[in-house]
């Protein structure tokens, strides 16, 4: 089973096979774990978030279609956890804002651990979320632009000219460092 | 020909720097771009500079999970509706695992954190499913759930037939492949029945604007998940009805009362119902974006809102608060323009508000605190959400524990509402 490709273990996991989701589960985790810590989520949240995308992988197991990339249909609903978890994270922020007393709160202090940490990261960490996100999928996650164009749901063309623009933000952030 | 633009630090080549560097170019134009890096000195320094920049981003280090994901993945699918947990085993495991807890009890207290996490997830599992299986059985044939024989004034029967419909249909990602897939398809169809020509649903009473928005909402959410013509239609007609019966003011009120007179408490679920119609791709502006100003403009300096005006609590302002900060929470998740502050002042409100130990269970207030609480997420939120989610557990057998609305909604809206909050929980 190890050696089963992703679409016949999808397929296995929608006939009810648990062992089927644990070699998925172990195959693609250390992966999705990279890609929001890569994000730029703390360790703490990456891993949960992981729990979460694959427990949804296991609920909308019915909607992938074999013919599709599996890591297409899996970045997909990581992409969405992250986002809800970013808006969470914004509404925190403002919260914070909001109630001076809470200003120091762990939030802003794990925001302010992060920004720290390595140069590249940190730069990365600056850019915005569509160009971020364009960055990580291809360069970390290996991801071919038609892939990536496939998981954002938009033009291959659209992609290469972020990629680019992100690149160029890259550049400067990291010289002006 | 030329590639380099009239500024002549640029080249309009130069978007081809990253595909080339990265491989994703075909042989062909690898070898044509090759050979134009060869001549063009502006692209060949943007290969070298981007170079650079890959080679530090790929040097950054790969992280490593602290602890094995798997069984942590593998419990939460574990949980009701899955193929791996019928429901005969739910309910078995339910009224076991209730008896063992109250047999018991010390060593509760006694168990390491993680085992008492899974095991208060367990409980109120239990508890939603309990309430469920109530409603499930409560049902009439027809898809209503009569109003009078559970309590509730006669007026309010869409509504509570809706509310029980909004309660299986959270109780699964996929709840028409559930045992409750049947019961929700009798219920939508039920109210597509009762649907008058003008987009109403129900007999036109002071209860309209609950009981119409608990239908559109209810056939909404079943859409999501299964858009049948017929409920996509009446849902569509639902949220047109929604959208005539706005006041000029911005809010919306009840149907013979001045037509400049508004209040939180039906606007909130007529905001409800615009934002999912929304998230259904249905055309909900200019009313949505009125709406929320008008809600905005009810909120006090203290993050409270009121009922007609800023400052007006008749009814209390816990539940109005906790209702004014989801719909703010929700349009500002898909991305509605509302000012930051007001929606901050309200949540700080709200955080307040789950502070204060409630005076007696009122289901009304624990769906909207439970589901703000949960949309907010902060860290200061969560322990809250876990200690009303604890109360819920304890307050509840599931179903028939009355409150101050109980009079209106009776047992029907008492179980679905529990149910609803403690689902918002999870």
């Amino acid at each position: 089973m190890q050696d089963l490709p992703d679409h016949e273990l999808m397929e296995l996991i929608r006939r009810g096979d648990e062992p089927a989701l644990l070699v998925l589960i172990r195959r693609h985790q250390s992966a999705l774990l990279n890609f929001f810590r890569r994000l730029g989520v703390s360790i703490h949240d990456a891993e949960d978030l992981v729990q979460e995308t694959l427990v949804r992988v296991f609920r909308y197991r019915h909607k992938y279609v074999p013919s599709a990339k599996f890591t297409t249909f899996l970045y997909r609903i990581a992409r969405h956890g992250w986002i809800d978890r970013w808006r969470q994270a914004q509404r925190r922020l403002r919260l914070v804002e909001a109630v001076a007393a809470e200003s120091e709160s762990e939030d802003s202090r794990s925001a302010g651990r992060m920004g720290a940490r390595l140069d590249a990261q940190a730069a990365l960490a600056q850019l915005p979320e569509k160009l971020r996100i364009v960055i990580v999928l291809s360069v970390y996650q290996g991801m071919a632009y038609e892939e990536i164009a496939a998981t954002l749901r938009i033009p291959v063309g659209t992609v290469k000219s972020r990629v680019f623009l992100a690149m160029n933000r890259l550049r400067e952030v990291m010289r002006d460092e | 020909m030329s590639n380099r633009q009239s500024d002549p630090q640029k080249c309009r080549r130069a978007s081809e720097v990253p595909p080339y560097l990265q491989g994703e170019l075909d042989e062909k134009s690898r070898a044509d771009f090759a050979a134009h890096l060869a001549a063009c000195p502006i692209c060949a320094r943007d290969a070298e500079s981007f170079s650079s920049v890959l080679q530090e981003l790929k040097a950054v280090p790969s992280a490593t999970a602290t602890r094995d994901l798997a069984p942590g993945i593998l419990e939460r699918i574990g949980q009701p509706g899955s193929p791996w947990a019928p429901l005969w085993l739910i309910r078995a495991a339910a009224v076991l695992l209730v008896t063992l807890l109250a047999g018991a009890a010390w060593l509760w207290l006694t168990r390491p954190e993680a085992q008492q996490q899974a095991a208060a997830q367990a409980e109120s599992n239990a508890a939603i499913q309990a309430s469920l299986d109530w409603l499930h059985d409560a049902q009439q044939e027809d898809g209503q759930w009569d109003a009078t024989r559970w309590g509730a004034q006669p007026m309010y029967a869409p509504g509570v037939t809706a509310l029980a419909l909004l309660a299986l249909l959270r109780s699964d990602d996929h709840p028409f492949d559930g045992v409750y897939g049947p019961a929700i398809e009798r219920g939508l169809n039920y109210l597509v029945g009762i649907q008058k020509a003008g987009g109403q649903f129900g007999t036109l009473t002071s209860g309209t604007p609950y009981n119409h928005a608990l239908s559109t909402l209810a056939l909404l959410e079943g859409c999501r998940h299964w858009p049948k013509d017929e409920w996509r239609s009446a849902a569509e007609r639902g949220v047109e009805y929604v959208r005539s019966t706005q006041r000029q003011v911005g809010g919306w009120g009840y149907p013979r009362e001045a037509a400049d007179k508004a209040n939180t408490s039906i606007t909130v679920w007529q905001l409800q119902v615009l934002l999912e119609a929304q998230a259904n791709k249905l055309v909900v502006e200019p009313e949505l974006g009125r709406g929320l100003a008008w809600l905005e403009g009810v909120v006090d300096e203290a993050g409270h809102v009121g009922y007609s005006r800023s400052g007006d609590f008749p009814y209390g302002r816990d539940t109005l608060t906790a209702a004014g900060a989801l719909c703010m929470m929700m349009a500002d998740d898909r991305g509605a323009e509302s000012a930051d502050t007001s929606v901050a002042q309200v949540l700080a409100a709200l955080m307040r508000t789950a502070e204060q130990p409630a005076e007696g269970r009122d289901h009304y207030r624990d769906y909207f605190l439970t589901r703000a609480l949960a949309m907010a997420g902060t860290e200061r939120a969560r322990p809250l959400l876990a200690e009303l989610r604890q109360s819920l557990e304890t307050a509840g057998a599931g179903s028939g524990t009355p409150d101050r609305w109980s009079s209106a909604g009776g047992r029907v809206y008492e179980t679905a509402m529990f149910a609803l909050a403690l689902q918002s929980t999870r």
